[in-house]
């Protein structure tokens, strides 16, 4: 099996992230470029960024504008689409997603380009950790193999020079047994536990929900173009955002408790049986994050 | 949130496996039992045969889809999917938002039948998809079979074995050990009465020996996962979007939805695929057959 190196597996495993240099070709990260240019004024918002309400993270991650993304590249037009779905399963990439799941793993949802232009708030820091043991965000070791829930590939499609902002992480937090203080959450303090992973255009930052990771606001002149890939081990979906599914007729006949717990694989906005035993809620997310920046601070 | 209590947490924690007694009423065994009676011409036959202590001198049998019977034979076997007294279990070893992976099926293996060979993940490996976790005072489990007894299994009988604590075990169980050949003191049969509910996970080491009563063995047993987790995708039909019948197998196979056995495997050249029943090959025993005596 296709495996990560021995000095990759060791970083890996000490920082829960890692920068692999190189990975694209410049043609490769050209061709990506040119299909983004085609397709500017097509991308929208990200809710997960500041809104246009007024209400952003505020602290370290202060900025003046929302990030903006795109996420339907696999079905542009051609030539378009095609550098994006070759990062599907891309040989380069091969061997990581072997270590880190095992063979049979899948993308979780389709792929996202995240934009930000000077002066982009960043996005708080987040991620599951160690403080309860959550298996769609996990990071495992036993006898020699690694283990992970939900990994994202960032490859990057512009320079990230030190200081520009953009990926950030908290290396090692993917171990934490402590919930991470919403100061550190918000890059207002111990900044210097947070690292902005900079990097050339063609490289790929490999981390773990499980780690503590967010965006830096981008104060560099040039765009950020950051694509994010979401794989998932064989027997996950977290998204449940591609696969259609159709259920036999005679689940129509269940109760709307029994409908809920026959539901395919998924994560947000589940329906949860209450302790009535009949009663039906749909929380965005249950447990909580246990590490999330609070987003409650009106734009200065 | 509903949950189980402190007794069970604990017992459940030390042995990857808890007894509840009187879990269904007399009257929900009865419907069960008189529906597996309507349909027990419908039976079939697993014809793997262990040796060692799990020996037997006939197959075992079962009979699936119950939950698609006739009314209202399938009635009483639709009412364990979400039943009120199964929520507390689910809700503390899985988290809220659990889901059926398996629907409710029924052993139904008379007197003779050989045993199952004792298979589990234990600790040895971590597979996410067979797991036991605890972690700041939360337990939580990969695939749980829940397994509810229609007739009593009295002490010898045989049927549902568990190795208690080997959830938690690190190194390989011996074949003589699974076959109930060698150290059979560490193998505990668990006696229960008709309406008694047994809770293990896919990461215990669990089987059945071989059965001895008079009368058939009658166990229903189902299983659930964790939100996220789709294991054998009994459920539902998946389709993916037309656009991806223009990808390579390679591609393709990386977006195949959540299932674990007979998936589509990346090979090493990156370009071609293997599809074995499962990888890693489970830990499991040989059979009469697969030993060649």
């Amino acid at each position: 099996m296709l495996e990560m190196s021995t000095r990759e597996k060791f970083l890996f495993d000490l920082q829960g992230f890692l920068h692999v240099e190189g990975v694209l070709s410049p043609a490769e990260v050209k061709a990506m470029n040119d299909a983004i240019d085609a397709h500017i004024g097509d991308e929208y918002a990200d809710d997960f960024f500041p809104r246009e309400d007024g209400v952003g993270y505020g602290g370290g991650m202060d900025g003046q504008y929302n990030a903006r993304t795109f996420g339907d590249m696999l079905t542009w037009e051609k030539p378009h689409c095609l550098p994006f779905r070759e990062l599907i399963a891309h040989p380069q990439v091969i061997p990581y997603l072997n270590t880190l799941f095992g063979r049979g793993w899948r993308m979780d949802e389709l792929p996202h380009v995240r934009i930000a232009r000077k002066g982009t708030s960043g996005h708080g820091l987040h991620g599951a950790t160690n403080v309860a043991y959550d298996g769609a965000q996990m990071y495992r070791y036993n006898n020699g193999e690694i283990r992970c829930g939900m990994a994202v590939f960032q490859f990057q499609l512009s320079d990230i020079n030190p200081g520009d902002g953009g990926i950030t992480v908290i290396p090692g937090s993917h171990k934490s047994n402590y919930h991470c203080p919403n100061d550190i959450l918000l890059h207002n303090t111990d900044q210097q536990a947070v690292r902005n992973v900079s990097g050339k255009a063609g490289d790929l930052v490999i981390f773990l929900e499980a780690t503590i990771h967010g965006a830096l606001p981008w104060t560099a002149d040039h765009h950020r173009r950051s694509l994010l890939y979401r794989y998932v081990p064989k027997y996950v979906d977290f998204h449940a955002e591609y696969v259609e599914t159709k259920f036999p007729d005679w689940v129509d006949e269940l109760t709307e408790v029994q409908k809920a717990v026959v539901q395919p694989p998924y994560v947000y906005q589940r329906p949860l049986i209450e302790d009535d035993s009949e009663t039906l809620v749909f929380p965005q997310e249950e447990p909580q994050p246990q590490n999330r920046a609070t987003k409650k601070v009106p734009r200065s | 949130m509903l949950e189980m209590n402190e007794r069970e947490k604990f017992l459940f924690d030390l042995r990857g496996y808890l007894h509840v007694p009187d879990f269904l009423t007399q009257d929900e065994v009865d419907k069960m039992n008189k529906a597996v009676d309507a349909h027990e011409g419908q039976a079939t036959d697993d014809d793997k045969m262990y040796g060692g202590g799990m020996l037997g001198t006939k197959n075992r049998r079962g009979l699936g889809g119950c939950v698609t019977w006739e009314k209202p034979h399938c009635q009483p076997f639709r009412d364990l999917i979400a039943h009120s007294k199964l929520i507390p279990y689910l809700n503390t070893i899985l988290g809220r938002g659990w889901r059926l992976e398996s629907p409710p099926g029924v052993t139904t293996s008379p007197n003779g039948a050989g045993g199952h060979g004792l298979h589990g993940t234990t600790s040895r490996l971590f597979n996410g998809h067979e797991c036991y976790v605890h972690t700041n005072g939360q337990i939580r489990a990969g695939l749980t079979i829940l397994q509810v007894q229609l007739h009593d299994i009295n002490p010898g009988d045989g049927g549902i074995a568990v190795i208690p604590g080997s959830h938690k075990a690190n190194y390989k169980c011996p074949e003589e050990i699974l076959l109930y050949e060698e150290d059979r003191e560490v193998v505990y049969n668990v006696a229960s009465k008709a309406g008694d509910l047994v809770i293990f996970m896919e990461a215990t080491l669990h089987g059945a020996l071989p059965w001895k009563a008079e009368y058939d063995r009658r166990s229903v047993l189902w299983s659930y996962a964790p939100k996220y987790m789709c294991y054998h995708n009994h459920l539902f039909e998946t389709k993916l979007p037309d656009w991806t019948n223009e990808l390579t197998d390679v591609q393709r196979s990386a977006m195949e939805p959540a299932y674990v056995y007979n998936r589509p495997l990346i090979a090493d050249d990156a370009e071609s695929v293997d599809q074995p029943v499962n990888e890693p090959l489970p830990y499991i025993p040989r059979s009469v057959k697969e030993r060649g005596h």
